[in-house]
């Protein structure tokens, strides 16, 4: 008690300051949500343009049938690093970044619930990075057998103790930052702040915290279980010693089905933010798209097997794995319609925001289609493994969630820096982003349709115009990024023209209440609820 | 906006101090309980394979 006591007083101390001078002390110590949520960001951006890097490679490689600039293992040293690192290096931690700054802005706390666990959840990261990419100079090189990681293909190389060791940290710093957004949102919340009168972004990170709390552990489980089967002598996955290789594939997809949600989830809170401010409505149907969320998540845990058609299921199995997936559309469509409806009648403006917004409504319809046709059991068996699914989940993950979280940067990037972005350079970016993202991946669904495999270096001449316009789009989808990085490094650091506090005239929520850039310490005394200020104020009980 | 009912940093009532202690008490018991979970199911997704 006097310990806690000793606490406060220096929390009083510090209050009204500033953030600490040093360095060190302000980034590496760091137990500041605001400060910790910059550090996932920068993190995030730096492994989007490494996994970005990795993917020009396989485009330059793939320009042309044959063996152009690399070798076959690296190729596929490629394709196995630029998977995870976008999705455990970019996507994930920019979501929990964006959750670091922006939930006890919204709810009106003065700090994530665990700063000191917040940090040690950051500072895994680097770390888990720093061990999976060093990989890749190491004698017999990084992993290369698929970001799946199936036996007994991965544990061929010894690589897979490295990459089992990321992958642990990674998990421990994910389940650390879940648990802290859930005691947050749970416990921290302002008076007043009622759980439906939270914003869908609030929302869509607590449902998607419970994810990751349920499945990550199971990651963490299936990849020890390779590790004891590479290096302790059990056979869980060795069928010559009574194991199973097909049961890591249930035990992966059991967490590999959800990951995708993770990865989907938050990009839906984001988009129901943006929609409403520059529509200039509330959302429509705010309690349906809270619960879409939790039917969504919820679902997740019973559709994994669809990854697996092809391995042999039984056929009672597969008519269940297929209607359940099919069953997602259903709360999908639901949102969809809502941010329609949101739109249809608003007094509507087009900046950045908005515009990667509306794309992103527009693009993840068409990967959910994509979705719909693979989720068809006999199709699948024709799908499987091509550049369909390939095409599919990039209009999924690239034109759904990393598009969202670009469109979360730009609409807080004046609260966080308290400069406004060009907006000119925002529409360049957006256009070239969507025109170049579509030359890049829709040509792939023509290609899978007609056989080409994913993950090889070579392909049949048949393949090659496709593959050379998606290689064109590739690079130029590339480079449209680094306008990305102008835009925001001018923004923070050279920009003239100030932000108000409510950098956007339809904004509603707690953190547009706060000054412009927002303060080091700020809802140090809880506001006062005002229903009035909130998105979702009146909702009806 | 920022007119103050309860300060959980500025705590200088009993009532106030007890409102913040009993804050973090809550959130420290969400970590724990949500952080067994996390490694019961680590350890259960290894143990029921140990059956296959």
């Amino acid at each position: 008690m006097a310990h806690a006591a000793h606490d406060q007083h220096d929390h009083h101390d510090h209050e009204h300051h500033g953030p600490p001078k040093n360095f060190i002390e302000r980034w590496v110590f760091s137990t500041n949500h605001k400060d910790i949520g910059t550090l996932y960001l920068v993190f995030a951006l730096t492994m989007f343009f490494i996994g970005g890097s990795f993917a020009m490679v396989i485009r330059a490689e793939l320009f042309k049938p044959g063996l152009q600039l690399v070798q076959p293992y690296f190729f596929n040293e490629m394709t196995t690093l630029h998977a995870l690192v976008m999705i455990f290096g970019a996507i994930m931690p920019a979501f929990v970044g964006l959750a670091n700054w922006m939930i006890p802005l919204m709810v009106g706390a003065p700090d994530m619930a665990l700063p000191r666990m917040n940090n040690l959840s950051f500072w895994l990261m680097p770390f888990a990075f720093c061990v999976l990419l060093s990989t890749l100079f190491m004698p017999g090189g990084g992993p290369a057998g698929g970001w799946t990681m199936y036996p007994p293909l991965s544990l061929q190389g010894e690589s897979i103790a490295y990459t089992v060791f990321a992958v642990h940290l990674m998990g421990i710093s994910s389940i650390m930052g879940a648990i802290n957004i859930i005691a947050t949102i749970l416990n921290m919340r302002a008076p007043g702040m009622d759980l439906l009168k939270m914003p869908v972004f609030v929302w869509s990170w607590l449902i998607t915290a419970f994810l990751l709390i349920a499945v990550m552990p199971v990651l963490a489980g299936a990849v020890t279980m390779l590790l004891t089967d590479k290096y302790f002598g059990t056979n869980f996955f060795n069928a010559a010693g009574g194991g199973d290789p097909v049961l890591y594939q249930h035990i992966f997809w059991f967490f590999g089905h959800p990951e995708v949600y993770i990865m989907i989830l938050p990009a839906f809170g984001i988009v129901s933010e943006i929609i409403p401010t520059f529509a200039r409505k509330p959302i429509f149907g705010y309690k349906a798209m809270v619960f879409a969320i939790a039917s969504i998540a919820f679902l997740s845990f019973i559709v994994w097997a669809h990854h697996m058609f092809a391995v042999g299921l039984p056929m009672g199995a597969e008519i269940f794995f297929m209607y359940a997936t099919m069953l997602i559309a259903v709360p999908t469509g639901v949102k969809v319609f809502n941010w329609v409806t949101t739109m249809w009648g608003g007094s509507m403006t087009f900046e950045t925001p908005m515009l990667f917004s509306i794309a992103f409504v527009i693009l993840f319809t068409i990967g959910g289609f994509s979705g719909l046709m693979l989720a068809l059991a006999p199709a699948d068996f024709q799908y499987h493994d091509t550049y369909f699914v390939v095409a599919h989940f990039h209009y999924v993950l690239v034109t759904g969630a990393a598009f969202a979280i670009i469109a979360a940067a730009y609409y807080w990037l004046p609260k966080w820096s308290g400069n406004m972005y060009n907006e000119t350079w925002g529409k360049i970016h957006f256009w070239s982003s969507v025109i170049s993202v579509n030359v890049l991946f829709f040509p792939q669904h023509f290609l899978g349709l007609a056989g080409m495999p994913r993950r090889i270096p070579d392909y049949n001449v048949a393949f090659a115009n496709f593959n050379m316009i998606s290689s064109i789009g590739g690079f130029w989808f590339g480079a449209s990024q680094l306008i990305f990085l102008g835009v925001v490094i001018h923004a923070v650091f050279f920009s003239k023209k100030k932000s108000p506090d409510r950098s956007w005239e339809g904004a509603k929520g707690l953190e547009w209440t706060v000054p412009s850039p927002a303060p080091f310490h700020t809802f140090a005394v809880p506001p006062v609820i005002n229903d009035d200020e909130l998105a979702h104020g009146h909702v009806d009980h | 906006m920022a007119t103050s009912t309860i300060d959980p940093l500025n705590a200088h009532t009993a009532h106030q101090e007890a409102e913040v202690q009993a804050r973090r008490k809550r959130a420290r018991r969400t970590a724990w309980i949500l952080g067994g979970v996390a490694l019961a199911v680590f350890l259960l997704s290894i143990l029921q394979m140990l059956n296959v």
